[in-house]
Formats: structure tokens, sequence, C-alpha cells
């Protein structure tokens, strides 16, 4: 018999990734057997199978379309957030003057929701791409920040004592000991972020977009195509959960001496 | 490098603490004055709290004297520097870097390794001869995490060691070993010592290890740090290994010398202290 609630006790693999699909087999089950009872209307909720359908004929119209340029906004707006982003929040877990005069201005800009930009978008970039970027730009880049400046000061001192002992400048523990230790977590602060870019794709489309998913979802539901807005959410879903996979990965293969 | 004079003079430091939610300043090193040859080996014991970390730190440049002086061949230290290699009680070595990567930093900083430069192969031949001296073989390809405590604190002795300082500062390093690891290091170290004519400063809590590893003993005093006695090993019997023989009567009086200076450096301070506090605790 395996002791499977043992605390923090690891389980067989084959254990853990049948509760994985367990984890969507359910779900799936119950939302099957609910429509089965015909206690809501199809309206409100339709049956996998209509969703299924739906699926189909979305995909024999446009979808791949969709999905590419949805997935081309959140990766640009994720890409430039992160450009920016990371260098500032490693400026601000590093330097005390750095820190004083951005860490503030970023947390009072953070807690502004990224949708009430949506006015200021349009006055000021219009109605292009770099609108719905922009959108998703703002959702993340000041989360990015403040993430990785933490992530920074993390980096115990004696790392960057020893490094001063062995005759490294300002610049050399900078990039040798703050920036190589500080890695792993800054790569995983992204994986996180991507997920977070992802989940502010539909306010970026509401944008006066005329495709991608998001704008789908939001088009289905003027019509009442429920099915279409269920396809639409779980294919962000998916496409969220394939991007977080990759980032494990890559993870785990730059990172090794992180993992014991 | 070579040489590695070390010269201490009136070091004063002192360190602001909150005590009873005020500010208040506690001087912890005190006019400390030595004079350290080069290649000495000088071991630095004291009570706990006497400041022989912080001594250690200033010579190391991570800390500024309040007021005194503090040079290496005369030349005054105003912060860290290659010329002083420095080993910590906890392991320092970088995780994100291999054992050799780690061994080799310090030349890397300065020289680059792919140019076919006479300096190079200085370079990785002092690194391998000092990844053999500590017995690190079969671990240099190995990241920090994968290592023993005890095979941490050799490569971290290596790093140190890599670029010929002039001195080597060592804080308390096998305070964290188990006593077997300890023994061990000790053979492994006082080997070194033999080899390399480093000047070193050893900030230990261990007399025996004290004895064993230094040519000289510096007992500092406690609630201020002070120069309290100065001990050399000299008259003690060796093996031909030229290691001190501990089952020896000359070495059991010359520890107990020691000791009982620590005890009476630190005691006298504690128990008035002490006593005063229960004393308050108790009426």
């Amino acid at each position: 018999m395996i002791a499977l609630t043992n605390i923090r006790d690891s389980i067989p693999r084959w254990v853990y990734i049948s509760f994985s699909i367990a984890g969507f087999i359910i779900p799936l089950a119950v939302w099957q057997i609910i429509c089965n009872m015909h206690i809501f209307s199809a309206l409100f909720l339709p049956s996998p199978e209509r969703v299924f359908k739906s699926f189909e004929r979305w995909t024999a119209s446009n979808l791949w379309e969709d999905t590419y340029i949805s997935a081309y906004r959140v990766v640009s707006g994720f890409l430039l957030a992160a450009a920016i982003g990371v260098p500032i929040g490693i400026y601000i877990g590093t330097f005390k003057m750095v820190e004083a005069m951005l860490q503030p201005i970023n947390d009072f800009i953070r807690y502004m929701p990224a949708s009430a930009f949506i006015p200021l978008v349009l006055l000021w970039i219009g109605i292009g791409e770099s609108a719905k970027i922009s959108i998703i730009f703002i959702g993340v880049f000041f989360q990015i920040v403040v993430m990785v400046a933490d992530a920074v000061r993390n980096i115990p001192q004696k790392y960057i004592e020893a490094a001063y002992t062995m005759g490294a400048n300002k610049g050399e523990v900078l990039n040798h000991v703050i920036f190589k230790g500080a890695a792993p977590d800054i790569f995983n602060i992204l994986r996180v972020n991507m997920g977070w870019a992802w989940t502010y794709l539909v306010i970026a489309e509401m944008v006066a977009a005329d495709r991608g998913l998001g704008f789908a979802v939001l088009q289905a539901q003027r019509f009442m195509d429920t099915p279409k807005i269920f396809v639409g959410i779980i294919i962000i879903g998916i496409l969220g959960l394939l991007f977080d996979l990759s980032f494990r990965i890559m993870h785990r293969i730059f990172f090794v001496w992180s993992y014991k | 490098m070579s040489a590695g004079a070390v010269d201490i003079s009136h070091i004063f430091k002192s360190f602001r603490i909150k005590e009873r939610k005020k500010l208040v300043i506690r001087p912890v090193l005190d006019d400390i004055n030595l004079s350290i040859r080069p290649g000495e080996k000088v071991m630095i014991v004291g009570a706990s709290g006497c400041g022989k970390s912080t001594l250690l730190r200033l010579v190391a440049g991570l800390e500024q004297a309040a007021a005194g002086s503090i040079s290496i061949d005369g030349d005054v230290v105003n912060g860290p520097g290659a010329d002083r290699g420095v080993v910590f009680q906890q392991s320092t070595l970088f995780p994100w870097m291999t054992v050799w990567n780690n061994i080799i930093f310090s030349r890397r900083l300065r020289i680059s390794l792919n140019s076919r430069d006479e300096q190079v192969s200085r370079a990785v031949y002092r690194s391998n001869a000092l990844v053999t001296l500590m017995g690190l073989e079969q671990s240099v390809e190995s990241y920090p995490n994968q290592l023993s405590g005890g095979m941490q604190q050799r490569a971290n002795i290596a790093r140190a060691l890599v670029s010929s300082p002039k001195v080597l500062l060592m804080d308390e390093p096998f305070g964290a070993l188990d006593a077997q690891t300890r023994e061990t290091m000790h053979k492994v170290v006082s080997h070194l010592f033999s080899v390399e004519k480093t000047t070193v400063m050893f900030v230990t809590h261990d007399v025996e290890e004290a004895i064993v590893l230094g040519d000289k003993i510096i007992v500092l005093s406690a609630n201020p740090g002070r120069v309290d006695s100065v001990f050399t090993t000299e008259s003690l019997k060796r093996d031909e290994d030229g290691i001190v023989i501990k089952n020896d009567s000359l070495f059991f009086d010359f520890k107990e010398q020691i000791l009982s200076r620590i005890r009476e450096t630190n005691t006298l301070r504690v128990t008035a202290d002490l006593l005063q506090r229960v004393a308050k605790t108790l009426v």
C-alpha cells in the first residue's frame, strides 16, 4: 500500500500523473453529469459535446488565426515588459538610491487596474496592435519590477562579500553574483507573469480588436454563443499551460544547479 | 604575491545596538595592536562576543574601524581585495558554479582563460595543484550543494588561495563541521600551512584547533575585545610531520593556560553581569 497522505512525502510518478489527469477528468465528468440532468438551460451551461462541436466549427473558420494573433500580442507585451522590467528590478534590488526613487512610484502604479488604462491607451497610442500590446505590458510590467527586486534582495550577503574578497568590482558582483544568483528566481517570476499576461488578453482585445481569442469571446458573448465562450476560455487555458510547461522545462535545463 | 606582514595599530570598533529600546554604542574592539610577521600562522581565540570575527572582517576590509589602521606590507587596508583571501564559517561557494569554476573564479575575473597566455597556464596549474592538495579531484565537476560540509570547506580554502593572497583569513572555518571531519580538516590544513607560505589569521573557539594549527595564539578578552595574552607553540613536541603531539603533558598544560586566560577574561564580566540580572528578576 502506498502512503499518499504523508506530509511532503513524495509519491510514485505514475500515481502523480494519474492524479493530475483525474484533476481534469473529474470536473469534465461532473460537467457532463450536470448537463445530462438538464437542470440548467443549454444557454447557460452547454454540454461538453456542444462545446466540442463549436470548437470544430471555429477550427474550420479562423481559430488558428485568432490564436496566432493573440499569442503574438501576449508574447510581445510580455517580452517588452520583461526586457525593461527585469533590469529595473535588478537595479531597485541592488542600489538603495534607485529603490528610493523607483519603488514607491512603481508600487503606486502597480495597484491601478490595467483595464482603467484603456481610455488613456486609446488616446495616446490609438487603436493599432501597439494598443493591445500596451495593455498587456501595463498588466505585467510593474509586477515584474517588484518581484525581480525582491528576488535580487534575497541573494545572501555572504556571496557578495565573498566576491569582493576575491577582488571583484561592483560591476562584476552585479553580473557574476547578483544576476547569476537571482536568475532562477527571475525566470520563475517571468513564468508566473507569462500566465498573468494571458489573463490580460481579453481586456487587451476589448480595445478595438477585430481578431483574436479574447475578441472572439467578447463577440460570442454579444451573440449569446455560450459554447464558443467556453472554447475561447479553454484554449486560452491550454495555451497558458503549454507556455508554463515550456518555462518549467527550460528552468530545469538552464538551472541544473538549483535542483538538488 | 609574497611577504604578507600584517600591522594592526590602535584599532577601535563599536556597534550601535538596541538595548531596552534605546540605541547604545557598544565597543567591540578596544585599542588592538598586533604585528604579524610574513608567513606566520596566527590563531585568535577568546570568549564568544569578544570581537574576534570583527577583527578578521576589519582585516578583510569588510568593516571599517572607528579609529586606527591596518596595513598589509605597508599598504593601508581600505576595502576588500584579492590580496587577502577569506574563508568564512559557512560555505560561500557560489551554488550556480561548479566547484572548479568557483575555485578559478578570482583568476577568471582578471585574465581571459581562452587566451594562450602564460598567465593562464599558471592560473590553471595553481588551481589544479590546490585541487589536489585539498583532495578535491573527484568533486571539481560537482555543484556545491552536491558536496558534504567538509568538502565544501576544502573548496572554499582552495578558492581563497588560488590568487596567492598575502594573507589568508579564516573565520571559524570548521565551526559547522562534525568532530571527525574537523579532525581530518586539521590534518589537511596543517599540511597546507606547511606548503603555503601565506600569512594566516585564523579565528576559532576551539583551543585545541588553535594549538594544532598555529604558530602564535592570541587570546582576546571580551567586552570590549582587547589583546589579553599571546602564546607561541614553539616549545610543544611535534611528530616527524611537524604536527603537534596532543597526547603529551606539555600540550595539556599549554591548553590549560590558554583556557584559563579565556575563562578569566570572560567569566569575570559575565558572572557579574549575569548575577546582577538574576538578582533583579528574583526581587
